[in-house]
């Protein structure tokens, strides 16, 4: 038992001290599954098996992507790629919404997630406490079922809606003025 | 005992899973194309300071909204790079061609 300690101690000094905990490091695919299996074993059957209370309409989808425009995409990106700047430089990263691990998830699950976060990971819990906040999240869950198929006009529409500082948006007159011409 | 086993192979994983090194910073650049070559563009930018930068398949080229690729790229030609760098190596992911202004109806 306690050789068993020590390896797992040493283990531990090992991991850190060769990784140095770095973000800026892909997860290897061991500590990836891992990490997926023990969220999965956190969500309750009972949370996982709740059904989306918002009928899916095109409102719906809509307003789940103008929310999703202005609270997830700074780190999941407009298309749920994960490829943004703070995306890119986390650890782990944000999973691609739109592959696999993501879309097979039950409704209840993502809900679960977009409500209480998970530790140990960029992702924040969005929970209000409120029924209008629930709302919000079932109708997040609808667009991101949208994501694998989402549109160029429904990607240019969230750009408009993207959150930008002053000095993002004086860069991208700059741009605009510099790519038509202007002196 | 097995659990001492279990122990070492963590170990082990923990020794030799590969950490690799995410892209690296963003930057920008405003300025002219200076010279194509197969798979990198010289651009000087407005202050006339001049960086090469890879193009890939992955760097998305447009001119307004039309995607285009790598053949688009011409001397001369007003661009603006989103770019990474990563080991003192420049790499493309967005490349905007310059716009002509809408023509005046006489």
């Amino acid at each position: 038992m306690t050789a068993t300690i020590l390896i797992l101690v040493a283990g531990a000094l090992v991991y850190v001290r060769s990784t140095g905990l770095t973000a800026r490091a892909t997860p290897p695919v061991l500590e990836a599954k891992v990490a997926r299996s023990v969220r999965a074993l956190a969500i309750s059957g009972g949370e996982r098996r709740r059904a989306n209370p918002v009928p899916r309409s095109e409102e719906a989808v809509r307003a789940g992507l103008e929310h999703y425009a202005d609270h997830c995409a700074v780190c999941h990106a407009n298309d749920g790629s994960g490829s943004t700047q703070f995306g890119r430089g986390m650890f782990p990263p944000p999973p691609d919404l739109r592959a696999a691990p993501t879309q097979e998830m039950s409704d209840g699950e993502l809900f679960y997630i977009i409500e209480n976060g998970i530790r140990f990971t960029g992702m924040p819990a969005f929970a209000t406490g409120s029924a209008e906040g629930e709302a919000e999240s079932w109708k997040l869950v609808h667009f991101i079922r949208r994501l694998p198929r989402l549109s160029e006009a429904e990607q240019e529409r969230m750009k408009a809606l993207n959150p930008r500082s002053p000095e993002e948006i004086r860069q991208e007159i700059e741009e605009e003025e510099f790519l038509r011409g202007s002196p | 005992m097995r659990h001492i086993h279990f122990a070492l192979v963590m170990l082990t994983l923990a020794l030799v899973a590969p950490a690799m090194a995410h892209e690296g910073h963003a930057h920008k650049i405003l300025g002219t194309v200076a010279s194509v070559q197969a798979n990198q563009i010289d651009v000087k930018s407005t202050d006339g300071k001049v960086v090469t930068i890879l193009v890939n398949a992955k760097t998305a080229i447009t001119r307004g909204k039309d995607k285009l690729d790598a053949t688009a790229l011409k001397i001369g030609e007003r661009v603006s790079v989103d770019y990474t760098q990563a080991k003192a190596v420049n790499t493309a992911t967005t490349i905007k061609l310059g716009t002509p202004p809408p023509a005046v109806k006489k």
